[in-house]
């Protein structure tokens, strides 16, 4: 009879248990969505508190563009911590590919360009200025003479030629970014000792865009890489802000300030990039004080975040989420408008990522030159979709789409082909969906198979080149439309040798242009950076390119 | 018994040429292709080939298993694919903090384990006894994911008690001797760092153990249950032997060896890395940095560290039966009979 007693008592409580778990994480969805859907009005009347934290949030959306004046009295002897979902691939910034390196590379390491404190356009920074030859091809950079790396040893032209040749004529299979950042260098001359001279193949005005990255361009000590065998993923050192102190794997990467610094020094005595992979534990570790920022948060945990007194802080990202045609299969630009029109973007954007990603009304992100508002996309029109459909006899689609979130894409590929399907469904399009891991998606990809495919893209330089040249690859994998068109090739490379400014800027509107026109693509959204940080942190910029510059940052 | 020893070590030889089999072809039938996650965005076909090629990709599978097991007979098991690092460097950097978990887990284990066991055992069908059972029923049915968010959740988010995730606080952390964080801030005499180590260690030792715990609490009650029904528990209360020491003395330390044998089992699969356990709390061991490294395809991380739980596994077993041997003198391994 005690047993029995006993059974019933416990499968009773893990029925309560199992229902209090599901009505818990339902209710806090729907919060969420009221939440956003309210554009951040707080929801069912509730408590001061929540509309002082709304107030903040408000506040620190109000992002900064440039970096403030540090006042005098801050404690310059505090620790910034950052928290982030993975520990690096490792630090040094030619052999690596992932933001999580990255964040403490820009820190460590500086380029001969660098990017504005809050967009993509190039300014100096190793290199104190830039000669161009006439013909585009040949650069001289004119150094800075006060600059050493933490090693000790100068920074001089003979270093900028090491770094130049390591990834072009020395340059191994795992120099992941070499060919993208010095793809295009014929040779690197040494003038005197702090001028450079750097010879192209062909003229390219990216080339400037590439040197500011924080990937593959940075500069290294080439004593320390000697030393290292031509590895620095654990001995970095470069000319940056902030010194290596040590990583300990999996836990943390520990830098501290370098009083030697050429430029404004940091203002924090150390900084410590925590890895965090769980995406609550993170957020706990934020609201619990153990950390002061951190990134990758998705907009199920913002209420908490807001709650806690922390700051949100969105950016738009330097991203593009589509879907796109297989020109070889669906031929006819009228069949592509039709399934185009019948997909309304902004309820889709709106609906799928709850505020946190911007539809997009054009491929490039609104910060990024050549961007233009001008650009008109296909409407949504079911109607006429459903007409032109019918008349074409078009009744079936197969989609290929993948199941993981991506950094474009927070409500993975799965979700969007699902929503997508649903629209051509109501215009009598039955739409097939194949789903897949992402590396077997992109197996798949190559084989061709398929009608329409989502896809997105992650910038690397902020240069317009960097995104409309996937319609001109000759790569499947990277043209997944299979557009190939040769009057857009010739448009493309045109405007690559073209110098900034807005006839470069105009022509990259007009590819945007005609490749809306012939609905090669439908651009769905750019995800937003999203980080979080505790009241008191200031000066905080999250840059366009994933990255956060942190030696202008503090706590008062 | 050396005999018996060097005849258990010979074993291992089997059981990690079948593991290392198994977990070889495992990867390379599963896994996705590694070279376009180790290369990223920008990976064209030639890279991807060439890198291939470099990393023997391209040879047999058997020609690559048989260079494996080589590179393995002299300690090498290859460098990551994604961070160029040694493997075994790798797994060192990392092993100590699992060690350190899997211990202060299993004691903390062990000693609730078999105290709820055995207050289950003395009052049967009491309350004590219900409270128990059920407190290891939900041990062993709650999934630890589950635990360990609530866990944080409620000690550290709501009332900020405990550090969340980590293993100390960077800026506390003791110069590395020996790995293991406590001891190492012992060494150095700072006692800011031990205690800072181990509040950093309440949370993910207490959602570790207390699966083994339940575990260790079911199997003290049944055994001593069954000894307690035993002919000289029954002869040593007749000659008015007091209850306490009945149960300690002669019930306790004769249904300890199954008891034994559990703990030990439990020990080598804590230490094998317990996966879950260290991805929520992003501890910094092996379970966690495995999960990684299947994510990516580190094919030759993964081997190693299947590896070494093997030998971990069978080492412990082997400890569990050596010492049965001193906790109970009946048993001998020689084969011949005293």
């Amino acid at each position: 009879m005690k047993k029995k007693l006993a059974s019933v008592l416990l499968c009773t409580a893990m029925t309560a248990a199992v229902l209090a778990g599901c009505g818990g994480s339902s209710s806090e969805t729907d919060t969420t969505a009221a939440q956003t859907s309210e554009e951040g009005s707080s929801a069912e009347g509730e408590s001061t508190d929540a509309q002082t934290t709304e107030a903040q949030t408000a506040e620190a959306a109000a992002n900064l563009t440039e970096f403030a004046e540090v006042p005098e009295d801050v404690d310059r002897e505090q620790t910034l911590t950052y928290a982030q979902g993975a520990d690096p691939r490792g630090l040094d910034p030619a052999l690596v590919d992932d933001g999580e390196s990255s964040k403490p590379i820009v820190q460590m390491y500086e380029g001969l360009t660098k990017f504005g404190d809050s967009n993509t356009e190039v300014e100096p920074c190793l290199a104190e200025s830039w000669d161009i030859s006439e013909d585009g091809l040949t650069y001289t950079f004119h150094l800075r003479q006060d600059v050493k790396f933490h090693d000790g040893t100068d920074f001089n032209a003979e270093a900028v030629k090491y770094n130049i040749d390591r990834q072009t004529v020395n340059k191994t299979s795992d120099m992941l970014y070499a060919d993208f950042v010095f793809g295009d260098v014929a040779a690197c001359n040494v003038v005197d000792e702090y001028t450079v001279e750097v010879v192209l193949s062909k003229p390219s005005t990216p080339f400037l865009n590439n040197l500011a990255m924080s990937l593959g361009a940075p500069m290294v000590s080439p004593t320390a890489c000697e030393a290292a065998g031509n590895n620095l993923n654990e001995a970095p050192c470069g000319t940056g802000p902030y010194k290596f102190v040590r990583w300990d794997k999996n836990e943390a990467v520990v830098l501290e300030r370098n009083e030697e610094y050429w430029g404004e020094k940091g203002v924090s005595k150390e900084i410590v990039f925590r890895t965090i992979t769980d995406n609550s534990a993170r957020v706990v570790a934020l609201t619990n004080g153990e950390v002061d920022i951190i990134d990758g948060i998705d907009a199920n945990v913002v209420d908490q975040i807001t709650a806690a007194g922390c700051l949100l802080n969105k950016t738009e990202g330097m991203n593009i989420n589509y879907l796109a045609y297989n020109t070889q299969k669906l031929t006819d630009p009228d069949v592509r408008r039709a399934l185009s029109e019948a997909v309304n973007v902004p309820e889709l954007v709106q609906s799928l990522y709850r505020g946190y990603a911007s539809e997009a009304t054009s491929i490039l992100p609104s910060f990024m030159p050549g961007y233009s508002a001008d650009v008109t996309q296909t409407q949504y029109d079911p109607e006429d979709a459903q007409a032109v459909l019918a008349e074409k006899g078009i009744t079936e689609i197969h989609m290929l789409t993948y199941t993981n979130p991506r950094p474009y894409n927070t409500a993975t590929g799965q979700t969007l082909a699902e929503a997508i399907q649903g629209y051509w469904d109501k215009v009598g399009v039955k739409c097939t969906i194949d789903a897949y891991d992402w590396t077997t998606y992109k197996e798949k990809i190559g084989t061709g198979d398929y009608d329409v495919c989502l896809y997105g893209w992650i910038g690397d330089n902020g240069d317009p080149d960097n995104f409309l040249n996937l319609l001109a690859s000759e790569d499947i994998e990277m043209n997944v439309a299979q557009y190939h068109d040769e009057e857009f090739n010739q448009m493309l490379s045109d405007a690559a040798s073209l110098p900034n400014g807005d006839e470069r800027n105009a022509a990259y509107a007009d590819m945007e242009q005609k490749v809306a026109d012939e609905n090669v693509w439908l651009p769905i959204s750019h995800q937003e950076n999203l980080a979080a940080y505790v009241g008191n942190v200031q000066n905080f910029i999250y840059h366009p390119t994933g990255n956060t510059f942190l030696s202008q940052t503090y706590k008062n | 018994m050396l005999k018996y020893i060097v005849k258990r070590l010979l074993l291992l030889i089997p059981v990690l040429f079948g593991v290392s089999l198994i977990v070889f072809f495992l990867m390379r039938v599963c896994a996705p292709d590694p070279a376009p996650i180790v290369l990223g965005q920008h990976a064209t076909q030639e890279s991807m080939d060439a890198w291939r090629e470099a990393n023997g990709l391209n040879d047999p599978v058997v020609t690559q298993y048989v260079d494996f097991i080589k590179g393995a007979f002299t300690g090498d098991l290859g460098t990551s694919y994604y961070t160029k690092t040694p493997v075994v460097d790798e797994i060192m950097s990392r092993f100590p903090a699992t060690v350190e978990l899997a211990i202060v887990a299993i004691i903390l284990a062990s000693v609730l384990g078999i105290a709820v066991g055995v207050v289950s055992a003395v009052h049967k069908n009491s309350i004590f006894d219900n409270g128990g059972m059920l407190l290891s029923l939900v041990g062993v049915s709650i999934p630890i994911f589950w635990l360990g968010i609530m866990l944080i959740i409620l000690f550290s988010g709501t009332l900020h008690w405990l550090p969340s995730t980590g293993r100390v606080n960077p800026a506390l952390r003791p110069d590395t001797v020996t790995g293991f964080m406590i001891i190492d801030s012992i060494l150095a005499g700072d006692m800011e760092a031990l205690k800072d180590v181990l509040q950093h260690l309440v949370l993910p030792a207490v959602t570790l153990s207390l699966y083994s715990m339940a575990i260790i609490a079911r199997m003290t009650r049944s055994s001593m249950l069954e000894t307690l029904n035993q002919d000289y528990i029954r002869t040593a209360r007749a000659k008015g032997v007091p209850e306490g020491k009945v149960n300690r003395r002669h019930a306790l330390r004769n249904a300890m060896l199954p008891v034994a044998t559990v703990i030990g089992l439990q020990l080598g699969s804590l230490l094998g890395g317990a996966v879950l356990t260290e991805s929520v709390y992003s501890w910094p061991g092996i379970g966690n940095y495995t999960v990684q490294c299947i994510m990516k395809s580190d094919f030759p991380v993964v081997q190693g560290v299947v590896l070494l739980i093997a030998v971990i596994f069978v080492l412990m077993n082997l400890i569990v039966d050596v010492v049965y041997a001193f906790l109970d003198p009946r048993i001998k391994y020689s084969g011949k009979e005293a």
